[in-house]
């Protein structure tokens, strides 16, 4: 996956600043999957996740003036996007029914299990573990493994301080050991 | 892209991790990092396609806003934009004096209170989407006032009276304060005037002969179906919360409630429900801080239930 960098986000946040409409949407295309990717976390399903990504990045221009220019572009975004993903979710659970998204998870799990049947045993029980975890440090390891982002940022994304994103992860990792160590014990006895 | 795992400014954050282990499971840890990078994650595939329309779709409603934001930009708090003035100013030279019958028009944004002070010296403060008219000759040959919206009027001391004309009714005071109440969408069309100092004269537009007279601390209605305005009665200080920034509804129809909360929270909320529209609702907020909230009271009293829309919010059974 080839990812933006630091310089190119200082760049664009630059730019956007200045209302260039061509650096704001370069940033949106070289973005758009990888947030609607990471709203879909959240959602569990890609027609929300898009339409939370898509108004992310209206907000984002339309407060582009009053942005902090020491900030992270990138952690702004993702800041946007996790708020609005939930947002969503607490308006979601305020339905009393939910028929017609139990439906989409379902296909979408469907469509899960077959593409990774290819995938190795581990990598699947990486992802398990890692879906098993308290959802903040959950969060905190995904945006940092999988997301890229430092933990300055992450701690900006999610309202804490770096100090309590780096334990998270901390715990994580621990956890994520110690599931390793009792499965590939097993394994190795079998 | 091969020399950046060298630079990547994550391996400062790595070492702090690793550092809270102890030394021999150190190397565990890091291996189990790296290892956990192999996890199976759900992507979906976003198609060039896909984010082609996406962007699109987003310009277009950047520039959708844009334009509703423009028509209302005429008003932001107090201060009126310079390029108003330059339209106006180029306006005066080419239409000369056709231009003195071109009407002033002021509008304020949903989501916002402005208040405004006219050429007389007389103040309007006016709530969420309300729009304000008058001729370039007001103060000069008339005070009058076209008004959709609500607004609240202190009204200086003046030789020509002041007259508000909303929605087929007007109000007619000579230096005093009241409110109007008058929105065009709202399903009856009604205008509410409340007095709070001095005494106004309330008429159809077009019958003046069906007069009525009120007084500080008391309100009247006027349905223009209905022909004449209500009689006087005494008013509630509900009547006015607007200008604190409360909401209040006394028995109002859900759909007359709807309509104050897109403005208010400048949103779109569709009522997907049949022969709801004039189910009554009571309800107090001071200083309502998100809209979201009161959507869920509303549901929850009404048995009914809202989802988020990429413009607002729709309400459905």
């Amino acid at each position: 996956m080839n990812r933006p960098e630091k310089e190119q986000f200082e760049h664009w946040a630059e730019k956007i600043w200045q209302s260039d409409r061509r650096a704001f949407d370069s940033l949106f295309r070289s973005m758009y999957s990888q947030l609607v990717n990471f709203a879909a976390t959240y959602t569990h399903e890609k027609s929300s996740a898009a339409d939370i990504v898509q108004d992310s990045f209206i907000s984002l221009w339309q407060n582009r003036t009053s942005i902090d220019p020491g900030q992270s572009l990138k952690a702004y975004l993702y800041r946007i996007v996790r708020n609005r993903s939930l947002n969503y979710l607490r308006n979601r659970s305020s339905e009393i029914a939910q028929s017609d998204i139990i439906v989409e998870e379902r296909l979408q799990t469907a469509e899960e299990v077959n593409s990774n049947e290819k995938a190795d045993e581990l990598s699947e029980k990486f992802s398990e573990w890692i879906e098993q975890l308290p959802e903040r440090q959950q969060e905190a390891f995904e945006l940092s493994r999988f997301e890229g982002l430092n933990h300055e940022e992450i701690a900006s994304v999610m309202d804490v301080s770096p100090k309590t994103v780096n334990n998270h992860i901390v715990a994580a990792l621990k956890q994520l050991r110690s599931l390793y160590e009792e499965y590939s014990g097993k394994s190795s006895h079998t | 892209m091969k020399n950046q795992n060298k630079h990547n400014h994550n391996e400062a954050d790595l070492e702090d991790v690793l550092s809270q282990f102890a030394d021999e499971e150190r190397a565990g840890a890091k291996d189990i990092w790296q290892k956990s990078k192999k996890a199976a994650r759900r992507e979906d595939i976003v198609s060039e396609k896909e984010v082609d329309e996406a962007l699109e779709n987003v310009h277009f409603r950047i520039e959708q806003e844009k334009r509703s934001r423009n028509q209302g930009s005429s008003i932001s708090g107090f201060i009126l934009s310079n390029a108003r003035y330059l339209v106006a100013a180029v306006a005066l030279i080419i239409l000369g004096f056709g231009f003195l019958f071109v009407p002033k028009t002021v509008t304020v944004p949903n989501a916002e209170i402005a208040e405004i002070k006219l050429p007389d010296g007389s103040s309007v403060e006016l709530n969420s989407g309300s729009t304000l008219q008058y001729n370039r000759l007001f103060a000069f040959t008339n005070r009058d006032i076209t008004l959709n919206g609500e607004a609240y009027f202190s009204v200086e001391e003046g030789e020509d009276p002041f007259i508000v004309e909303a929605n087929g009714s007007a109000t007619e005071v000579t230096g005093t304060e009241f409110n109007v109440r008058s929105w065009a969408d709202d399903p009856a069309v009604e205008t509410t005037i409340t007095v709070t100092e001095g005494s106004v004269q309330f008429y159809p537009v077009d019958n003046s002969s069906k007069i009525v007279s009120l007084q500080a601390g008391q309100t009247s209605r006027l349905n223009i179906e209905m022909g004449s305005p209500a009689q006087p009665t005494a008013s509630s200080e509900e009547h006015l919360a607007w200008r604190d920034n409360r909401l209040v509804f006394q028995q109002s129809p859900l759909i007359v409630i709807l309509h104050d909360l897109e403005r208010s929270f400048d949103v779109e909320i569709e009522l997907d429900v049949e022969d709801m529209e004039y189910e009554t609702l009571t309800a107090y907020y001071n200083q309502p801080a998100n809209v979201e909230t009161i959507l869920e009271d509303i549901c929850t009293v009404k048995g009914l239930r809202f989802t988020k829309t990429t413009s607002g919010y729709r309400i459905f059974k």
